[in-house]
């Protein structure tokens, strides 16, 4: 396992003009890491997906990855290094095939017309690694929500990218394809020596699945640790504005987090 | 995905033999009686009055449509490619709505009228003054703003009109009749030097956008994503742009306002054959030539001696052809 | 019955007597009432007239757009137009105790005549309209007779560009043709819009284009360029001037055909 700063973030501060809303964000990743980003809404955390994919400009601050300042690659550098899949894949009328093989754009010429084998082989080996590799003949929007994800999380790794962004790629889904896709991550993960950040807002699942987690709060970074040390009540009632009882999965040993409703709390 | 290659190979091919289909019956078809029997007497003969009216009437007239129908549909494609909006056609843009008012006002001051190139030449620089507005008054800090820039351009087509009717108002009933007649569209262009910078430049532009086939095709997924595969998007809209501007510029100042044209022939095709650009846009360049053939054909025989003006038929045929389309395919039909 | 005639006519000589201003709503008018020696009582005209704009007479518009209360307050004893105002605006006029006259384009020169002789009726002028017709006639006669026995030959008469225009057989522009013992290749179709084909597919001896517009040079170049075409290649393309070809007066028409004829004759 390589150890050292694969991905360094310093001081990093981005956000909307008039109000920025991350605040000089410092922190290190090492590669193969499995990184889960928590907070609540507005706390920053699809600011700084935004800041390190490069749409939103940083306003101080720089990110590397491997040695290379990110933001002085050129788009088709940082499309071949970074690879972001969003909440929603919102895509209309092609096929699972077509939009998968969209990955391998960055690493076509401009006055290429067709995919190489090379790239068509690429597609192949991502689609059957998630599971999708029936579906390549159908319709992007005949798709089923959690179908739709790997179709996604497919055309990212198609892009061969060191880094994987992921943005709640389980908040619209059944526990059914939750678990698929987090456990394919997992896989991806160990498996490809793939460096992963995703936010997620299921506390539980970022416990179960991370390697390490990020907490921030109101643009700031809270804490960063494994999900026992970021995991206790203190943090998570601070952050969250809300009571919370910390305990420990039987099986897997990772810390859960149960939230008490109202009623019970009057009992107490 | 060899089959789907085929298949596209297949559509452009069976477009290009309708288009040489299309240009044939287009030939054969006027007053004149020019038929596959007379014609190699007629080709003989340079000095024939037949002979005349095929090459320097029904052949410049081709030509022209081809290039203006395939610059519109052309422009048509690329425009709804990069707003991902089915409802953007050049016109929307105000790019027309420019070269109308150019060439109103050399028509009401009554400047440069003995030379041919007057006309085309203000319709042109109208087009180009309306793209340089629209583009300026886009550009945002974060580069340029989709949203604006279709509201502008509309905004700026409204007042163009405007302008026209106020300065129709100052003039001659001759005057008017000019105007409206050029704006409602003609492609009854003697001069060939006209015709041949229209078509090599539409054939160039055609070109040129063959290389934006694969970005256009990242837009489909919208511009942040598109950015995240690593393409420019930035620069590949504004070129897109200006690229589609001046086709849709040069088609105007020679051929007046044919309005639908790059509104149906890109989503007829669609339908037809998807959504991917590498096929979309020479088959959008095809069917416009083909339908501008047609219309052309049409518009100069239906009321013989009488000529309609081209604008007309593509208007009603083409208003007609797009319910058609839509109501056919219905929820299958999307745009991206 | 005499009686009742004789009254009549004094009437018409009394309400002529008492026109004495005039609004011309059309230049063909000005100058069909400069050529009756009227324009004395002319005291307002649109800003197309130029022989009356000269003269520094009121200016009131357009035929088509004009201003109504300007014209109120010229206080005219009679407005003479053509029928191209709007059958509204007429009525709005009239509504306001204006009397207004109007004009159908004259489909002929025939009719050309007969208009200058009524509005030399309604302004007291007939002795110099019955001059100028007169002569106008006897000019358009004599040529004609010359051309009696002229070859016929087919003419195209171009009256606009952009779109393409032609004379029709129900234009007084139409008598330039017929006076000159020609044939119009435009013949049943009842407006003037043709294409260029249906022009070269009838193969015309001889085109004139009026020239409107500063088109004509170019237009000649056109034609001039289509090998096969008769009018082409026999140099027979000509520029006539459309100030004196498309207004209806009977000197204009004279003066217009005489130079018709002079061209037909090269």
């Amino acid at each position: 396992m390589n150890m050292g700063k694969f991905f360094e973030i310093k001081e990093l501060s981005c956000g909307y003009p008039g109000h920025f809303i991350l605040n000089n964000v410092s922190l290190i990743i090492e590669r193969g890491q499995f990184v889960g980003i928590i907070g609540p809404n507005g706390s920053g955390k699809t600011t700084l997906f935004k800041g390190i994919s490069g749409e939103l400009p940083t306003l101080t601050g720089n990110l590397k990855l491997n040695g290379n300042y990110i933001q002085k690659m050129s788009l088709k550098e940082k499309a071949q290094n970074i690879a972001v899949v969003t909440q929603n894949v919102e895509v209309g009328n092609m096929t699972v095939e077509e939009y998968v093989l969209m990955g391998r754009i960055p690493y076509q010429r401009q006055f290429q017309f067709f995919e190489t084998s090379e790239d068509i082989a690429i597609a192949d080996k991502y689609m059957a690694l998630t599971g999708i590799s029936d579906l390549r003949d159908k319709n992007m929007n005949e798709l089923s929500g959690g179908e739709q994800q790997l179709a996604g999380i497919a055309r990212a790794l198609t892009q061969q990218p060191q880094l994987l962004l992921l943005d709640e790629p389980t908040s619209h889904l059944d526990i059914t394809h939750q678990v698929q896709i987090l456990n394919l991550i997992r896989r991806l993960s160990e498996n490809l020596g793939l460096t992963v950040l995703m936010i997620i807002h299921d506390l539980n699942l970022a416990g179960e699945y991370c390697d390490s987690l990020i907490m921030l709060q109101k643009g700031n970074l809270r804490k960063m640790g494994t999900p026992h040390d970021v995991l206790n009540y203190q943090d998570i009632e601070a952050v969250y504005d809300t009571v919370v009882i910390t305990r420990t999965n039987p099986v897997s040993g990772k810390p859960v987090v149960f939230l008490v409703s109202e009623k019970t709390m009057k009992k107490v | 995905m060899q089959k789907k290659y085929i298949k596209w190979l297949l559509f452009v091919l069976a477009l290009m033999s309708v288009l040489l289909l299309v240009v044939f019956v287009s030939l054969a078809s006027g007053e004149v009686k020019i038929t596959f029997k007379n014609l190699p007497d007629v080709l003989a003969d340079k000095n024939s009055i037949e002979y005349t009216v095929l090459t320097k009437i029904r052949f410049p007239r081709i030509v022209l449509a081809i290039a203006v129908g395939g610059a519109l549909s052309l422009s048509g494609a690329i425009l709804q490619g990069i707003y991902r909006n089915p409802l953007v056609e050049p016109y929307t843009l105000g790019i027309s709505g420019g070269a109308a008012l150019g060439v109103a006002i050399v028509l009401v001051a009554g400047i440069g009228l003995q030379s041919y190139f007057m006309l085309p030449l203000s319709g042109f620089i109208g087009a180009l003054i309306t793209l340089f507005l629209v583009y300026t008054l886009s550009v945002r800090r974060a580069g340029l703003s989709m949203n604006s820039m279709l509201l502008i351009g509309v905004m700026v087509s409204f007042v163009a009109s405007s302008a026209m009717m106020f300065l129709m108002s100052l003039s001659t009933s001759e005057t008017i009749h000019n105007i409206v007649f050029w704006v409602m569209g003609s492609l009854d262009e003697p001069n060939s030097i006209l015709i041949k910078i229209a078509f090599w430049s539409t054939m160039g532009a055609l070109f040129i956008s063959i290389f934006f086939a694969r970005p256009l095709n990242a837009l489909r997924l919208g511009e942040v994503k598109a950015r995240h595969l690593g393409i420019d998007t930035g620069t590949t809209i504004k070129i897109l742009f200006v690229l589609s501007s001046l086709l849709t510029g040069i088609a105007v100042s020679v051929a007046g306002v044919i309005g639908f044209v790059g509104l149906v022939i890109p989503h007829i095709i669609r339908v037809i054959i998807g959504n991917d650009y590498r096929v979309l846009l020479l088959g959008s360049f095809l069917g416009g030539a083909i339908f501008l053939v047609l219309s052309d054909t049409l518009a100069r025989t239906i009321i013989a001696p009488n000529e309609l003006p081209i604008g007309v038929i593509t208007g009603l045929a083409g208003g007609l052809m797009f319910i058609v389309v839509l109501s056919r395919s219905g929820s299958k039909y999307k745009m991206k | 019955m005499q009686l009742f005639f004789i009254l009549t006519v004094c009437q018409l000589n009394s309400y002529s007597q008492q026109v004495k201003r005039i609004i011309s709503l059309a230049p063909s008018i000005t100058e069909n009432l400069y050529l009756i020696e009227a324009q004395d009582k002319l005291v307002g005209c649109t800003s197309y007239c130029t022989l009356a704009v000269n003269d520094g007479v009121q200016q009131v518009g357009s035929t088509i757009d004009f201003n109504i209360e300007k014209i109120l307050l010229l206080k005219p004893d009679l407005v003479i137009t053509m029928q191209l105002t709007k059958p509204q605006d007429v009525e709005a006029m009239r509504k306001l105790g204006i009397n207004v006259k109007v004009f159908q384009t004259p489909k002929d020169f025939n009719e050309i005549c007969m208009q200058n002789l009524e509005i030399a009726r309604l302004t007291g002028n007939v002795a110099a309209s019955e001059k100028a017709i007169a002569k106008a006639k006897h000019q358009v006669d004599s040529l004609r007779n010359g051309m009696k026995y002229f070859p016929k030959k087919k003419v195209f008469f171009q009256l606009g560009a952009n779109p393409l225009f032609a004379v029709l057989e129900h234009s007084f522009l139409n008598d330039y043709i017929v006076f000159s013992n020609a044939e119009n290749i435009v013949k049943e179709i009842k407006t003037g819009i043709i294409s260029r084909e249906s022009v070269l597919s009838k193969n015309p001896d001889v085109i004139f284009i009026a020239t409107m517009g500063g088109f004509g040079a170019e237009e000649k170049k056109v034609w001039e360029n289509y090998k096969g075409l008769k009018a082409a290649s026999t140099k027979s393309i000509f520029l006539i001037e459309s100030e004196t070809s498309c207004s209806p007066t009977p000197e204009n028409f004279a003066k217009a055909f005489a130079d018709v004829v002079k061209c037909m004759k090269k």
